[in-house]
């Protein structure tokens, strides 16, 4: 669930924030940014006061954050993002919120399993039709999940430590998965980069394949999202796309368990924030020629 | 298997929740994004339904009943292929209008005089180069808007591409002009290759370059005409004023542009951005001796309506708009006689205010 919600809910919102503007000068826009600090902050209090995330509570929730952000998709279809409006932003923050409480509130052990890429893979599709879509994937996964309909996470590869360099190797997942959204902008051509991610992730699950992934060096994992990030043509966007799903389904495998939400989901938040700041910077020495293959 | 095949029937019927009833956005044509219309060009209208390969009845009716017409999709993108215009012989002179950098609603009165001058002035073409507001204000987005129906219903057609102004309200931008600012237009002689050079990070990109390299492939004998808010060059040597800012050039693939304005042999590249006047050549100097020099003219023009600066050594700063002339689909003239003479002079744009000298040869 933690990885739908970080590339649906987190990656869909960054995406659509940066496409559509952002300002912190009206209050109502910080509606927005609840669900962020909820996954910052959420885990110790899920510790400290376990009754909020009860399995009623938690129905409650998911079914509350599934509803608000298939109403936001509504009200964005084809239309697009005035963050000045209040209604969608709280329409946002309640989607991110009810699904973020159901994962809280379900303990996440293991990796998620090809379904579960695949599913990731579908709503990133969706991402074509309207950028706003890849959102009510997450919400439908965090009904689903808290009404105990969507299967769970599975263990594999037993009991392996988490990698050392997981945090720069999450941070480096945000940095190169929103590559594509810049390149492409108001075009939904990104969405396939997403679906492919998504296609690679569940590949790289699948018995066989996972076993001989399995004897990939740790480090490999960072220097290669790095160099995808570098390495981005749009010509070759689904296999860069692919690539970059085998190699953060492997980093997901070796993700402490339980996953460090906090941890882990504000590195990936963090890549995606210095990817924005990046590519916003180009006059910068050096960067343009970094970050564009080309240019 | 069970769970996820619920699971995703329960996907499916989010999908429709959303996209029903069922609707489209009009992609093409709307204000500022004409079809194309060239003798001998494939003209396609384009929209943007809430689920894929479904349109409202009204609109499949609509467009099945159009003689040799054909559809594809991509997913829920429509496009419907109207049958080839006949090639007709176009007439010997073309007239493109730039403007770039308009009024903020204070000045809505600029806006308005362009807008007559236009009018009598009947231009085959005008583009808007960015920066059409400068008030994220539903009002004014729609009140320029209208400004360009009224050319567009005059038989005017209007090209707009986005500034960077146009960030601060893009939601108003993409309703008002569209959801596709890097599109083509066929018209005339020409085909204009509008770029989205403004969006604040990247300038062009790696997707948007290799679309201008395609379609500066697929030329099909037209003369391109590119426009974008962004000048290609900085001011360089030639800097005299604002350096940074509003003196800001195109940073994402400066020189593959270069190299594929040469190689196309494009004409003539139209910025705005500056609030002031300027023409460089190939290699980035500013042209400031003559009017003719052999390549790629690569011109600002100044503001319509905003704060007019100084960026260049260039010193004539007033408010006003750009005139192109072709014959034949030859650029023979982009500058304003200054004197009089019959002879352009170097770079500068043609002030606001409809002179005499235009009024003589407008249609």
């Amino acid at each position: 669930m933690i990885a739908i919600w970080i590339f649906l809910y987190l990656g869909g919102l960054c995406r659509l924030l940066a496409m559509n503007g952002f300002s912190l000068r009206r209050a109502v826009t910080g509606l927005i940014l609840l669900p962020i600090l909820a996954l910052l902050v959420g885990a110790p209090v899920r510790r400290r006061l376990p009754a909020l995330f009860s399995a009623s509570v938690v129905r409650v929730t998911g079914t509350l954050g599934f509803v608000a952000l298939l109403l936001l998709a509504r009200h964005l279809h084809l239309a697009g993002w005035d963050v000045r409006e209040a209604w969608p932003n709280l329409l946002a923050a309640t989607g991110g919120l009810g699904s973020l409480w159901v994962l809280l509130g379900s303990a996440e052990e293991a990796s998620p399993t090809v379904g579960h890429w695949l599913w990731i893979a579908f709503w990133l599709l969706t991402g074509f039709l309207d950028p706003a879509l890849p959102l009510v994937g997450a919400g439908l996964a965090g009904f689903l999940t808290a009404w105990g309909l969507l299967p769970r996470h599975l263990v594999l590869g037993g009991a392996r430590p988490a990698m050392r360099q997981i945090s720069l190797t999450f941070f480096l997942v945000g940095l190169t998965f929103s590559k594509a959204g810049w390149d492409f902008g108001p075009r939904p051509d990104w969405a396939f980069a997403g679906a492919a991610l998504g296609l690679g992730a569940a590949l790289a699950q699948l018995g066989p394949i996972h076993r001989r992934l399995a004897r990939v060096p740790d480090w490999t994992l960072p220097l290669g999202i790095g160099l995808l990030a570098i390495a981005y043509v749009p010509g070759l966007l689904l296999p860069w796309g692919a690539l970059l799903g085998v190699l953060v389904s492997l980093a997901w495998a070796r993700a402490p368990r339980p996953f460090a939400t906090a941890r882990l989901g504000g590195a990936l938040l963090l890549g995606m924030v210095c990817s924005f700041a990046l590519h916003s910077n180009l006059w910068l020495p050096g960067l343009r020629h970094l970050l564009w293959l080309g240019n | 298997m069970i769970p996820w095949l619920r699971a995703y029937l329960l996907a499916f019927l989010s999908l429709l929740a959303v996209g029903l009833p069922l609707r489209v956005r009009e992609d093409r044509p709307r204000t500022g994004h004409p079809m194309s219309s060239a003798p001998g060009s494939s003209p396609t209208r384009e929209v943007t339904s809430s689920l894929p390969w479904l349109l409202p009845s009204a609109t499949r009716h609509a467009w099945l009943a159009t003689p040799g017409a054909t559809i594809t999709w991509r997913l829920n993108r429509a496009t419907l292929h109207l049958p080839t215009l006949a090639p007709v012989a176009l007439p010997r002179t073309f007239r493109v209008v730039f403007v770039a950098d308009l009024a903020p609603p204070e000045y809505a009165v600029i806006l308005e005089q362009f807008i007559g001058e236009m009018e009598a002035l009947r231009p085959d073409l005008v583009l808007v180069c960015g920066d059409l507001t400068y008030a994220e204000t539903e009002v004014w987005y729609a009140a320029v808007a209208a400004q360009f129906l009224r050319l567009e219903r005059q038989g005017i057609p209007v090209i707009v591409a986005a500034g960077n102004h146009e960030r601060k309200g893009w939601p108003l931008f993409l309703r008002h002009f569209g959801h596709n600012p890097t599109f083509r237009v066929d018209i005339g002689p020409l085909a204009v290759l509008t770029l989205d050079s403004a969006h604040g990070r990247d300038q062009l990109t790696p997707s948007q370059f290799a679309w201008l390299k395609d379609n500066l492939n697929h030329l099909e004998g037209r003369t391109p005409l590119i426009q974008l808010h962004h000048p290609i060059f900085p001011p360089g040597a030639a800097l005299k004023g604002e350096g940074d800012g509003s003196g800001g050039s195109l940073m994402g693939f400066q020189r593959a542009f270069l190299r594929l304005c040469r190689d196309h042999a494009v004409p003539a590249v139209l910025s705005g951005h500056w609030h002031s006047d300027a023409v460089f050549d190939g290699a980035g100097q500013l042209r400031d001796d003559v009017a003719e020099f052999p390549g790629t003219k690569f011109i600002v023009t100044t503001a319509l309506g905003n704060e007019l600066r100084q960026v260049t050594r260039w010193p004539h700063a007033y408010h006003g708009y750009r005139v192109l002339d072709f014959d034949r689909g030859r650029l023979v003239r982009y500058t304003y006689d200054e004197a009089g003479n019959g002879q352009p002079g170097p770079i500068a744009s043609t002030p606001l205010g409809l002179p005499n000298a235009l009024v003589r040869t407008a249609r």
